[in-house]
């Protein structure tokens, strides 16, 4: 399983998200549009997700979460722990050369983005390359972008703001600790005058 | 805690005045937060270190609207600014940008008067280019002002009495 950074793991399946949602009927993709790649609004809307503003982390007491057996018993076994939480503020962009296909795209798109109804009105998705880490996303705000230079430049632009949380891990790689050993020892002559005798008790306590 | 003895007449106009009393309070609550908030946004512009005229940085302004209070900036382009602008499009308008070109880069000396106009268009034209990713400033200081207004809702309900 490929990791990578938490923030890219939550944009790439936010992504994967609408484009299953949207299918043919939108280009997805991540990121904020770039100079050098031309958006093509005149073949198919285009979505895009970005992050907005700067992302916060929380730090927590590692706290273990999974663990991976290795094939060869004589491998160490992998341990997953939680050692945090990383919360960003992601904006999906839906970007259209009509207002039609506009208003035919972003239900969709708003769709996608409460992918738990009618149990729960969030989004709520694993990240595929971050050891399947559930992610939680809020819509926060979405707003229609429209000015007086809307339908001469051709952009109809719709806004959805998402307030998303993931938890940030570690892997551990090490020996796998089975057993806890406490020794008690106590001292005591058996006869007076005599040498001491030393008993010794094992409390062995399984961990697993 | 607190008693207060009513009759069952006086109750309804007793409740009323309460709830005149906490909305006022809440009123309150929400103006000291739009004022703080407008300090964090403050802050934040110049974290962001991407605005590159304090005209946007000065019209962050709060105050009080009937029932409550507001924070925004009234610049002309901070829509842009909080949302984002894609690259390749049309516009932005000339304008405003020749006019910040005269007020800031020729009142420095970073540009003389006559290539004043040529400058303009030449950040027009990076900026039509390049677009301007969302930077939600508003957005992360109305997420902040939520916590801000339950605990100063709290304090100002609570200074009240009963």
């Amino acid at each position: 399983m490929p990791t990578i950074d938490p923030l890219e793991a939550m944009l790439d399946a936010v992504v994967a998200e609408l484009a299953t949602g949207l299918g043919a009927s939108a280009n997805v993709r991540k990121g904020w549009p770039e100079h050098t790649v031309a958006l093509d609004l005149a073949s198919k809307p285009a979505v895009s997700v970005s992050l907005a503003g700067e992302p916060t982390r929380e730090t927590c007491p590692p706290h273990r979460i999974d663990r991976t057996v290795a094939e060869d018993p004589e491998d160490a076994p992998t341990w997953l722990y939680r050692i945090g939480w990383v919360r960003a503020t992601l904006q999906v962009d839906l970007w259209c050369e009509y207002k039609a296909s506009r208003e035919a795209v972003g239900p969709l798109v708003e769709a996608s983005l409460r992918n738990g109804l009618p149990h729960h009105a969030d989004l709520r998705i694993d990240a595929a390359n971050y050891h399947d880490r559930p992610i939680t996303a809020v819509i926060v705000a979405g707003v229609l972008n429209d000015d007086a230079d809307t339908a001469a430049v051709g952009e109809w632009r719709r806004i959805w703001r998402l307030d998303a949380v993931m938890d940030v891990v570690a892997e551990y790689t090490g020996p796998e600790i089975r057993e806890l050993v406490l020794r008690l020892k106590t001292r005591h002559a058996a006869e007076e005058g005599g040498p001491d005798e030393i008993t010794e008790a094992d409390l062995t306590v399984p961990t697993e | 805690m607190p008693v207060i003895w009513t009759t069952p007449e006086a109750f309804p106009a007793l409740l009323r005045r309460h709830l005149e009393l906490d909305a006022s309070a809440a009123a309150q609550a929400a103006l000291e937060v739009a004022t703080r908030g407008e300090a964090f946004a403050v802050l934040l512009t110049d974290a962001l270190d991407k605005v590159d005229t304090g005209l946007f940085r000065q019209a962050w302004q709060s105050g009080p609207i009937p029932g409550g209070a507001e924070l925004g900036n009234d610049a002309p382009y901070s829509d842009v600014i909080e949302w984002g602008r894609r690259p390749m499009r049309a516009g932005p308008p000339f304008q405003p940008i020749y006019e910040w070109v005269v007020r800031k880069l020729v009142a420095n000396g970073a540009v003389k008067p006559e290539d004043a106009e040529m400058a303009a268009y030449a950040i027009r034209e990076a900026i039509h280019r390049r677009g301007l990713p969302p930077y939600n400033i508003l957005g992360t200081t109305h997420q902040k002002m939520r916590g801000w207004f339950k605990e100063a809702a709290m304090r100002f309900i609570l200074q009240r009495g009963l």
